[in-house]
């Protein structure tokens, strides 16, 4: 990166988009199978793990300003280990792009396009993808700028309206059970620490902040606080809604109460609401499966070739036509969804591992900086 | 120009191709005037040789006629006032809804289109195993949305659909106006969502209470009749219009609605209620029989009626008012409370707040205790006075 | 393999007629009694410039005086400036009077007097339409600025009307265009570099900038680029665009081509670079956004209200020029459902006994307009009515009585006539008008989902262009949130703007102001 390019409420954004993605679509349910009724709490339980994630994050920018992970990491841990690691990121973050593709693509399927191929959604949205890393980091920042104003207005509205439209019963939040909580406590812990991962993001864009250093942290801690207003809009308001258990019979939780948030008036314009909210949460998606992939993508162009300036294009095509293959594996939303429970469990890991690496780097003042 | 930008290019064009090629198929393509657009969806039940049937009924407006239920004169032509609605009512029978479904096609000269649906009517005498497993085909299988508007029938609903209003206006549209009407007229008429009245038949915190819709004796309207409530998915009873609007106010805790009669000094008064705030405390009770307290707060507007003239700053005289006509409110709600006892069915949704004050009594075990439930209403109104007259 | 087939034209008989060069013998060069004196070295010169140039017959050499000749080409000289300016005056005056350049300037009452570095240099200054004066004892001529060019008025703004604001549009002369850019802009600052492109048509560009405001880079960058172009011809000033742009395949304008004066100067205030090219009524102002391309000049004009209900129309119209038949394929095809019931079932009834699918009625319709449009541009205004006319018969009524389309077709595309036109750049409204159609076959292939898809595309296009280096689509991309508040929306009253203004200085690193 030549010159820096992002500014912190940018950034911020960025970080919202990335934790927000298509969680929408199968956190609610994920979150339901594990802590039933109380799953509105655990978005902010979450939230300690994700600041402490945040402020890792930014320890390690301003540690080594202007080197991305993969630059950084094998000065940090050595070659060898750094591979493994950075082997963990992107494996978290390329099942983070498929998954946000794929379930978007089956949703599609389940609701709007019966008769489409799953596998042509997938490509669709993968050609985009493509087309944005291709075109750099910057690209992928200034899409996610404009779609502020087109996504924006429809999250604020998914998280305004249901009050004033009269669908929710906080009496279906109650009783409050804590054994829902503690019956599995260790998904529930990993399902906390995954959620606002978005802060991750920085290990790739950091180099662009301008200024650097503290707007690091900054981003990183308003993304996720943010996050949790749109997390807690997701998870809570289908139970609202829907009551228990029926919350938990849906497919898609939370899109199902976009369906129903509509106003009941015939006066009402476009009778499908959700499937205006579908048509602008995809664009939520495709921005968080891009900086998904175009982590993973420079993390391993990094580990390749640090001093690279710019991804080889036809690694990036390539790339993209993998993940299609892969998604050609999940045969249904449910295959999708046991892959998501391991994904959680990645996930889990490189946010933990972000602390252990602000730790190391905090015992290794010697490691180095710059190139 | 450096040769990764050519090959950047030619990356993204290659992509576009290979996906403009496979999308080719556009598989999901089917032309708006090939689709038949169900308009309304009725279950009933059919005795048959072979046993009980669920009885699909599907009104399909014609495009001949076109606009929404069958408004006569759509397509540009004619008198709106005067065309009778064109309609096709389609029924077939099955072991389930979905078969019944796919026995119909061939008899309907276009692809079911069930994404407009507007209305879901539920017979009498559906079998209620019927009415829960239709409910989900038609949601998950059907991909029907999850808004239509559910009301039930006295009737068998293909007799229903059949009902053609003199003033040429359509099904769904007679039934919107019903629903319209009803916030000025007696009683109050609710069309819940199907989403609503799955979350009741699956979370089971209560039992559903639908607007009951059925012909005139005339045979050539329709007509609210009051509200059909049922124990579970089993059809319970009929309530009137009037106990349906204080049911209503109970079950939904905040309820727009409508107009109330009620008695005073020899004379029927009316009152349009604004709004209505039901608050349902839950106590353990003696036996582990929980008792409740129904508070309801109501703002209404006095109309009045029968040449009966009230001075009009009479502050004094509307707080007298107001307490008859909360003596009278609670006095009905005491009466339906009673036969919705003696049917089983938990309409009012008391078991909702039960559950929360004694989580370990289920939803079963409660309909056990139901007909001894102790319940103390405790209306509030207050009056304004509306009207030009002194 | 084929032998390619050769050519011979016939030859005509009659003798054509062929330009003679100037009688350059012994006997000629005798000078007639009374007539001026003749010199070798005068002659040499006049010799060499008219082989030069080809001995033109429009190539006028007027022998003034003793020892001094006049050469000019005709068509391209003021004549009343040359009788005046350079022949009275000279013809009272000998060689050795001319001798030396401050004399010869006192002599001659001509602004633009200079001395030719060379024979070379006379000649391409002659061929500029410059005089070449060749006095003997000098080895190289002067040189004499007395151009006149046929050239018309100036008139009011064809491409870019307005109700309100100035009326005064660009020439092709560059020297008018400079006159109405300095009429309005007198301040000192104001910088003018000229240049020359085009290896043929050595065409003379005015690259203008406001110094304080412009970026130096950006301004450097515009006058290497045109410095480095290599083209033979420069008709018009949108031969420079694709060298400014140093980009060859364009989708957007990558500058604003404007042919009213007052958008000129304002771009110059605003900080841009304004390209104006001789022989063009064109100014080209760079580097400019996206947003800049939705912006008329009258928005200035007007209350500031005003200018948002304008800019909200545009917006509402663009959105219908693009969008319009995707989403009515995609409604129609593919999604009927999110329509209300009615609504649906108009469309249907309205499409009943269409032969067509809707992707195929909407590209008979769509194509059907462009040709009215293009036709409506090319064909001469007497006859341009009538074919309007037709045009709209056609494609409305009949149409839709011979049910090829159905009447919802018709309103949609004459939505989508209506909304483009509503786009104030006609470059950009051509480029949506492109796009548009790449919307309607993504929405044939996907329905909502492909016109989505495809306005993804275009989004992530237009946000990986840079002008310049200012992206594209700043200031909303990129966010620059005062600059947004200035002027994207809604154009807000000066007095406020100024204040803004001074706040985006100090914010901005970029190259423009309003970026």
């Amino acid at each position: 990166m030549r010159e820096p390019y992002l500014s912190w409420p940018e950034a911020a954004w960025l970080i919202v988009q990335y934790s927000v993605c298509a969680n929408y679509l199968f956190m609610p349910q994920l979150l339901y199978s594990i802590s039933g009724r109380l799953s509105w709490a655990v978005p902010i339980i979450a939230i300690p793990p994700a600041i402490a994630g945040a402020w890792a994050v930014y320890y390690l920018h301003t540690r080594f300003p202007g080197e991305r992970l993969g630059q950084f990491l094998p000065r940090l841990v050595g070659r060898p280990l750094s591979i493994a690691i950075a082997g963990l990121y992107i494996l978290f973050w390329i099942g983070g792009s498929v998954t946000n593709v794929t379930v978007f693509a089956h949703y599609l399927s389940d609701t709007i396009l019966q008769f489409t191929p799953v596998t042509v959604l997938v490509a669709t949205n993968m050609l985009i993808i493509v087309l944005v890393s291709l075109s750099g980091l910057k690209t992928l920042v200034r899409v996610n700028d404009a779609l502020l104003f087109i996504v924006a207005p429809f999250l604020l509205f998914t998280w305004l309206w249901p009050f004033v439209a009269s669908r929710l019963d906080f009496s279906n939040l109650l009783p409050v059970e804590l054994s829902e909580l503690t019956s599995d406590p260790l998904r529930v812990a990993m399902a906390a620490v995954t959620m606002y991962h978005g802060y991750l993001i920085l290990l790739i864009a950091g180099p662009a902040l301008n200024p650097s250093g503290l707007t690091a942290l900054t981003a990183g801690a308003l993304g996720t606080l943010l996050s949790v207003f749109v997390f807690l809009a997701f998870i809570t308001m289908p139970l609202l809604a829907f009551g228990w258990p029926y919350a938990n019979l849906l497919t898609y939780p939370a899109a199902s109460f976009l369906e129903v948030v509509a106003p009941k008036t015939g006066l009402f314009p476009i009778r499908r609401f959700d499937f205006v909210l579908t048509v602008f949460f995809r664009y939520i998606m495709i921005v968080a499966a891009m900086s998904y992939f175009y982590s993973a993508a420079q993390t391993m162009s990094d580990l390749v070739s640090p001093a690279a300036k710019r991804m080889h294009p036809w690694f990036v095509v390539t790339l993209g036509i993998v993940l299609v293959m892969l998604s050609t594996l999940f045969k249904g939303i449910r295959t999708v969804m046991e892959f998501t429970s391991m994904w959680v469990i990645l996930g889990a890991s490189v946010a933990v591992m972000a602390p252990i690496l602000a730790l190391v780097a905090f015992l290794r003042p010697d490691a180095g900086h710059g190139r | 120009m450096c040769g990764c930008d050519v090959l950047r290019k030619i990356a993204a064009l290659a992509s576009t191709f290979l996906l403009m090629t496979m999308t080719a198929g556009c598989w999901d393509a089917l032309d708006i005037d090939k689709r038949a657009f169900v308009s309304v969806i009725g279950l009933d039940l059919l005795d048959t040789d072979s046993g009980d049937r669920v009885q699909v009924s599907l009104l399909i407006p014609t495009l001949g006629g076109a606009g929404g239920g069958g408004a006569g004169g759509g397509g540009g032509a004619g008198t709106p006032e005067t065309m009778p609605a064109k309609v096709l009512v389609v029924e077939e029978s099955g072991a389930n809804v979905e078969e019944a479904v796919e026995n119909m096609r061939a008899m309907v000269g276009g692809v079911l289109d069930f994404s407009t649906v507007q209305y879901v009517a539920i017979g009498k005498s559906v079998n209620p195993d019927d009415l829960v497993s239709a409910m989900h085909t038609l949601h998950f299988t059907r991909f029907i949305p999850m808004t239509p508007l559910m009301f039930a029938t006295e009737q068998k609903v293909s007799d229903l659909f059949h009902a053609e209003s003199p003033s040429g206006r359509g099904f769904t549209d007679t039934l919107d106006a019903i629903q319209a009407q009803s916030r000025i007229g007696l009683g109050h008429v609710h069309y819940p969502q199907s989403w609503e009245i799955m979350t009741s038949l699956v979370n089971k915190a209560g039992d559903i209470a639908l607007t009951a819709i059925d012909r005139t004796d005339k045979g050539d309207e329709l007509q609210a009749v009051g509200a059909a409530v049922y124990d579970g998915t089993k059809y319970a009873g009929l309530v009137g219009p009037i106990d349906a609007l204080i049911l209503y106010c109970v079950a939904h805790r905040r309820y727009p609605g409508g107009t109330y009669p009620f008695a005073y000094e020899g004379r029927e008064l009316l009152m349009r209620i604004v709004g209505a705030r039901t608050s349902v405390k839950a106590n353990r009770g003696g036996d582990d029989v929980p008792s409740l307290t129904v508070g309801i707060r109501v703002n209404a507007a006095l109309m009045d009626s029968g040449g009966y003239r009230l001075p009009l700053l009479n502050r004094k005289k509307l707080d007298e008012l107001e307490q008859v006509a909360a003596r009278d409110m609670e006095d009905r709600l005491g009466r339906l409370l009673e036969r919705l006892q003696g049917w089983n069915s938990d309409a009012m949704r008391l078991y909702h707040e039960v559950r929360v004050r004694m989580p370990e009594m289920s939803y079963e075990d409660f309909k056990e205790v139901y007909p001894r439930v102790e319940v103390d209403f405790d209306v509030s109104v207050l009056l304004v006075r509306t009207g030009l007259l002194r | 393999m084929r032998r390619p087939i050769k050519i011979i034209p016939r030859l005509i008989e009659a003798e054509t007629r062929k330009a003679q060069p100037p009688d350059l013998s012994p006997e000629s060069r005798e000078p007639p009694v009374g007539a001026p004196l003749r010199f070798d070295d005068v002659e040499e010169q006049v010799s060499l410039i008219s082989m030069a140039l080809g001995s033109p017959s429009d190539l006028a050499v007027r022998r003034t005086s003793d020892g001094v000749v006049c050469l000019f080409l005709s068509p391209l000289v003021d004549q009343g400036a040359v009788r005046h300016s350079l022949v009275e005056p000279l013809g009272k005056a000998d060689w050795s009077e001319l001798q030396e350049k401050g004399q010869a300037a006192r002599l001659l009452p001509v602004a633009g007097l200079s001395e030719a570095r060379s024979l070379e240099a006379a000649v391409d200054r002659v061929a500029e339409g410059e005089t070449a004066l060749i006095v003997h004892g000098r080895p190289t001529p002067y040189t004499l600025d007395l151009r006149g060019r046929v050239a018309r008025q100036v008139s009011p703004p064809i491409s870019e009307p307005s109700v309100r604001g100035p009326r005064d549009s660009l020439t092709e002369r560059l020297s008018d265009n400079l006159g109405l850019v300095r009429q309005r802009i007198r301040n000192r600052n104001l910088r003018v570099r000229e240049l020359t492109v085009g290896l043929d048509t050595r065409t003379r560009v005015a690259v203008c900038y406001f110094e304080g405001k412009a970026s130096p880079e950006i301004a450097n960058a515009v006058i290497q680029r045109l410095s480095a172009i290599d083209t033979p011809a420069v008709l018009d000033s949108s031969y420079l665009m694709t060298y400014l742009a140093q980009r060859t395949w364009l989708l957007f304008p990558p500058a604003v081509a404007t042919e009213r004066a007052d958008r000129v100067c304002a771009a110059i205030i605003q900080g841009r670079v304004v390209v104006i090219c001789d022989n063009s009524p064109f100014a080209l102002v760079i580097p400019i956004q996206m947003v800049t391309l939705f912006q008329a000049n009258e928005d200035h004009y007007s209350l500031a209200i005003h200018s948002f209900l304008l800019r909200t129309v545009r917006i509402i119209g663009w959105l219908a020029a693009t969008m319009a038949p995707g989403l009515y394929i995609g409604i129609a095809s593919f999604n009927p459902g999110i329509l209300p019931a009615h609504a649906a079932m108009t469309i249907a009834a309205a499409r009943q006994g269409v032969p067509y699918p809707p992707v195929i009625e909407v590209l008979i319709m769509d194509i059907a307009l462009e040709m009215l449009a293009e036709a409506s541009v090319r064909l001469p205004t007497y006859v341009g009515g009538a074919a309007t006319v037709v045009g709209g018969l056609i494609l409305g009524t009949a149409a839709a009585q011979a049910k090829l389309v159905s009447n919802v077709m018709i309103i949609v595309v004459a939505l989508t006539a209506i909304g483009s036109f509503a786009i104030p750049d006609y470059q950009n409204q051509l480029s949506w008008r492109t796009v548009k159609y790449l919307f309607t076959l993504s929405s044939a292939f996907l329905g909502i989902i492909g016109l989505t898809t495809a306005g993804l595309i275009i989004l992530v296009y237009v946000c990986s262009v840079d002008v310049l280096g200012v992206p594209f689509m700043s200031p909303i991309a990129p966010w620059r949130w005062t600059a947004m508040v200035k002027d994207v929306a809604m154009r807000v009253p000066d007095p406020l703007a100024v204040e803004l203004g001074k706040q985006q200085r100090e914010e901005e690193a970029e190259g423009t102001a309003d970026a």
